[in-house]
């Protein structure tokens, strides 16, 4: 009787499985005026409401380690930008 | 079977110290193996196939350790490939659901790849995140609903969702201090390669959710939801409680309730592991019998459900360890093999070593196979036996009563003897016979009453001979003695098993009906209250546990020794026929057993007295700064061996303060316990004599409450004392609980220890009922003995720096404390000058928060002619002085 429940239970654990489900996040465009922040340099940090010429100079040098941004999130890696901060941030800024 | 399991461990062991290589091992294996086939016929064939084991536990202990690939996270952060603490994007699959917290979530994430310094490259391995949940209130409204949006989508993340995190993943150790846990090592046995705290959830992009097993998934989900019942239903002491002992989530324990179990010993009961396997599985068998009778049945259904909760409350090794156990003495009873259950035990050993050898260093592991060991090798036998006693009645097998002292037989027959059972049992044979019994309480208890007695008694008694075989153990790992815990555990776990059922059943019913869950839910209140009633009442009285220092080095040995004449007895016990006339079994017994047991008291004493544990006096006055991270904490010890405690370290809480009625404070362990007390076990010490608080700031007072928990103080000094300081105000009630004397000392004072003078030169306390204790009312020490000094600063500034230059006493010392951390608003260049130091300490974090120690201020120390050390750089930094000569020691070179 085992021998005849392995295949079963087999193909019934097969069956149990879910499919692969893949997420593309649609991302709103940028508006034409917001800054790129892997090419602005330190005075353009510096305009950005919050921003200090020491938080810029972070930014920089961030950029210079580890490669350009892949998203503007990743500004959050740095010291003294906080999630709030970033919030007020994000709408004015684009990473490509 | 247990003998093989004992021989492979010995192998493993061996391989650990002594340095041959795989192939060796695995060549002598198989000469061994082939040598036992030879002589298969003779008895030398047993001691070869020992020794093949023996290589054979050793070879596969060589080869786990070569196991760890290059592409292995923790190999890449340990050859500095990635350093510890630089941003990363890493990608993985989780392994479960989110791992819900009282203030954020845990995921744990099998990774595939990682971006470092701008290059991918795949990895593999396992990393803990923690994703916090912070409230969007500070989010302003134009952007709330978008950022909302977002996390929502976060929150769907399930088993199998294939997540990207931008984050610093560490894998460094920190609080480097003889006696403290790395916490590489701590890591590794929790089988994780690196952790990291996400700054916000908004760095975790949620990429695909992978194909999963569902009834696996459907598992997970239903235990996240139970969580949520058990949160909403219960008060947050009950539920924390449920949720860790039934669902293995113990981020909601409060630090209150989970420090009452661990007083009393009973923690154990909260760690999912061989007693709840056991239990669920005892209940799952009992109910399944009255279905079926079919073995197979039993068993299949049986191991499905417990392996079905194992992996539901994490799949933790604990957990395993004891599912595995369980299966293969369940599998024993399927095929009708019980054989004993010692060897049952010693297959598991086997199977679990030859998966994961490095599991013998696991103290996990030891403590589940000597407390199972014990019960199964020494209380079970026992405890058949005295029932055999008790109930004795004349048989075939036996017909003559035991051969036992009086008083043995008489406790014996007192919890046993059922004298309704033998009037129907001798009815019923075609004998008659008269027998004498004498138990203590004849006919004056019912039988219920003798049946709750004999419960009771079987139960302390096992509980018992755990405790004696954990010694130990419990003494290395957890350098805890709890005398309360042989009670303790029998009345915790028989209300904790009722808490649990009206808790499951509520919540149940509460999907259906909530009304239907309140009763329920009520009653594990009540349970969870009367549960906890017995360990508060122990632990106010400071009659639950005591703690202690275990020995290091060639002191460890006598851990070992203890357990050969416990193994004696064992042996004893197993061996003893107590119906046997000829051999007389009980002065075989009495004549061994005295003094083995004699030898039991002596040595144990020696593990709880431990007279030899702290090193003798060597005339030299020695201070440690240990590294407690950001944070002070010094020890002194004087030529004559006495001891004085500088502040006590401790972690700031930026946390806001809770204005609910019911505040929740989890379950951590503060750097009082986890790092300063096990810097002074380490060092041997179970009392102190003298500690001093500089001031009141939580990273140098925090951890004195831990330590004047842990230890006898001699005597608390202090200068000023604010009445409104949370934190001097818990050091206060444990300094009056404890009965510590507190004295004020004020410049000016002068305290001998010995040939050792120690000033007071600051501060002047003031009467004043509303006095603070800050940063510029530390006291400051200065340390004479012979010709050199040594000036301990506290987290004094500039005003206090200025107010000491003009008071005109003499500052100049060869070694020097820097004042507070190395900040730039100290060591200011009229006092580093008055001080001259040859030496110049900063305590201080590997990574300072507050950017401590300011490089401006290393310069003008070192300008000055010191050479500056921080705690971060070196851990503990040891300096000692004869009066004449200075030596340095650091823990990192």
């Amino acid at each position: 009787m085992i021998r005849r429940l392995i295949p079963l239970l087999l193909a019934l654990s097969i069956t149990a499985c879910s499919s692969r489900i893949e997420y593309k996040r649609p991302v709103a465009p940028p508006p034409a005026s917001a800054i790129n922040i892997n090419t602005a340099t330190i005075d353009d940090f510096e305009r950005l409401p919050h921003i200090g010429r020491k938080t810029a100079e972070a930014i920089i040098e961030f950029r210079t380690v580890n490669g350009p941004f892949r998203r503007v999130e990743h500004l959050m890696l740095i010291r003294g930008v906080s999630e709030t901060r970033f919030a007020e941030l994000q709408p004015i800024l684009r990473a490509d | 079977m247990f003998w093989l399991a004992v021989c492979f461990a010995v192998g493993i062991l061996m391989a650990k110290f002594v340095a041959v290589s795989f192939v060796a091992f695995l060549i002598a294996t198989i000469a061994f193996l082939i040598l036992a086939l030879i002589f298969r016929a003779k008895p030398i064939a047993t001691i070869l196939v020992s020794i093949a084991f023996v290589s054979i536990g050793a070879a596969l202990f060589h080869g786990e350790v070569k196991q760890n690939t290059e592409t292995r996270l923790k190999t890449l952060y340990d050859n500095k490939s990635f350093l510890s603490g630089s941003p990363v994007e890493i990608e993985g699959v989780l392994l479960g659901r989110p791992e819900p917290s009282a203030d954020g979530s845990f995921l744990t994430l099998k990774t595939t790849s990682i971006r470092y310094s701008g290059s991918d490259r795949i990895v593999t391995g396992k990393v803990r995140l923690f994703m916090p949940q912070r409230d969007t209130v500070q989010i302003p409204d134009n952007l709330r609903s978008e950022i909302s949006n977002f996390k929502s989508e976060i929150s769907d993340l399930k088993y199998g969702s294939r997540i990207r995190a931008a984050c610093n993943l560490e894998r460094e150790d920190e609080y480097l201090n003889p006696g403290v846990l790395p916490k590489r090592e701590m890591l590794d046995r929790l089988g994780i390669d690196s952790t990291c705290s996400l700054k916000s959830s908004l760095l975790i992009e949620h990429i695909a959710d992978e194909s999963v097993f569902l009834p696996l998934a459907w598992v997970y989900d239903q235990r996240a939801v139970m969580i949520e019942d058990l949160r909403n239903g219960l008060s947050k002491p009950a539920a924390g409680v449920m949720i860790a002992s039934l669902l293995g989530d113990k981020y909601f324990l409060d630090k209150d309730t989970a420090d009452l179990f661990r007083d009393g010993g009973t923690f154990h009961i909260l760690v999912i592991s061989g007693l709840h396997i056991t239990f669920i599985g005892g209940l799952l068998l009992v109910f399944l019998r009255w279905f079926t009778r079919n073995r197979w049945l039993q068993f299949g259904v049986t191991t499905t459900i417990l392996w079905g909760y194992t992996l539901a409350v994490g799949a933790d090794i604990p957990v395993v360890r004891a599912a595995i156990m369980f299966t293969v003495l369940l599998f024993g009873y399927a095929i009708y093999r019980r054989g004993t259950l010692l060897n049952s035990l010693g297959l598991c050993a086997l199977i679990l070593l030859a998966g994961r050898p490095s599991e013998l260093f696991d103290p996990s592991f030891q403590l589940t196979f000597v407390s199972v060991a014990a019960i199964v090798a020494v209380a079970y036998p026992l405890v058949e036996h005295l029932r055999a006693i008790g109930s004795w009645s004349p048989s075939a097998a036996t017909p003559f009563p035991p051969n036992v002292p009086n008083w043995l037989r008489r406790v014996c027959e007192t919890i046993y003897w059922n004298n309704a059972r033998w009037t129907i049992e001798s009815k019923r044979q075609i004998w008659s016979a008269n027998i004498f019994k004498s138990p203590y309480f004849a006919g004056r208890v019912g039988d219920t009453i003798q049946k709750a007695f004999r419960y009771i008694f079987e139960g302390l008694l096992i509980s018992l001979i755990v405790q004696i075989f954990m010694l130990p153990l419990s003494v290395i790992y957890f350098h805890r003695v709890s005398v309360a815990s042989v009670l303790l555990n029998l009345w915790v776990s028989v209300f904790i098993a009722i808490e649990s059922f009206a808790a499951v059943l509520g919540a149940l019913l509460g999907n259906i009906l909530t009304l239907l869950a309140v009763p329920f839910f009520a009653v594990a209140e009540v349970m969870n209250w009367l549960m906890l009633s017995v360990p508060r009442m122990f632990a106010m009285m400071d009659w639950a546990s005591f703690r202690l220092p275990a020995y290091v080095g060639t002191g460890r040995i006598w851990y070992g020794i203890y357990f050969v004449p416990l193994l004696l007895i064992a042996i004893m016990i197993v061996r003893w026929k107590p119906f046997d006339l000829k051999t007389n079994s009980s002065i075989i017994g009495r004549r061994f057993l005295y003094p083995v047991a004699g030898t039991v008291v002596v040595i144990t004493a020696m593990i709880v007295f431990h007279p030899f544990s702290v090193a003798r006096p060597d005339g030299r006055l020695h201070i440690d700064f240990l590294d407690v991270g950001q944070g002070d904490a010094a020890l002194v010890t004087f030529p004559d061996g006495k001891t004085l405690l500088v502040d006590g370290g401790g972690r700031v809480n930026y946390r806001k303060k809770d204005d609910e009625a019911e505040p929740f404070v989890p379950d951590t362990r503060g750097i009082g316990e986890s790092v300063v007390s096990e810097v002074l076990w380490a060092k041997g010490y179970s009392r102190i004599d003298a500690i001093l608080a500089t001031h009141a700031d939580a990273d140098h007072i925090q951890g004195l409450t831990d330590v004047v928990k842990n230890f006898r103080i001699g005597t608390a000094l202090f200068a000023q004392t604010p009445t409104d300081d949370p934190d001097m105000l818990a050091l206060h009630e444990i300094l009056k609980r404890r009965r510590v004397p507190v004295e004020i000392v004020e410049r000016g004072d002068r305290l001998k220890f010995g040939e050792v003078t120690v000033e007071v030169i600051y501060p002047s306390v003031s009467d004043d009922a509303n006095v603070i204790s800050d940063n510029n009312h530390s006291i400051v020490l200065r340390l004479i003995y012979g010709s050199r000094t040594f000036l301990l600063t506290g987290d004094i500034e500039r005003e206090a720096e200025m107010e000491m230059l003009n008071g005109g006493g003499t500052l100049s010392a060869d070694i020097v404390k820097v004042p507070h951390h190395g900040s730039r608003t100290s060591s200011t260049f009229p006092f580093v000058e008055a001080v001259k130091a040859q030496y110049a300490i900063v305590s201080v974090g590997r990574a300072s928060p507050f950017g401590h120690p300011h490089p401006e201020v290393v310069q003008r120390w070192k300008a000055a002619g010191a050479n500056v050390m921080t705690t971060g750089e070196r851990g503990m930094i040891s300096v000692s002085t004869d009066g004449k000569d200075i030596q340095i020691k650091t823990f990192q070179p």
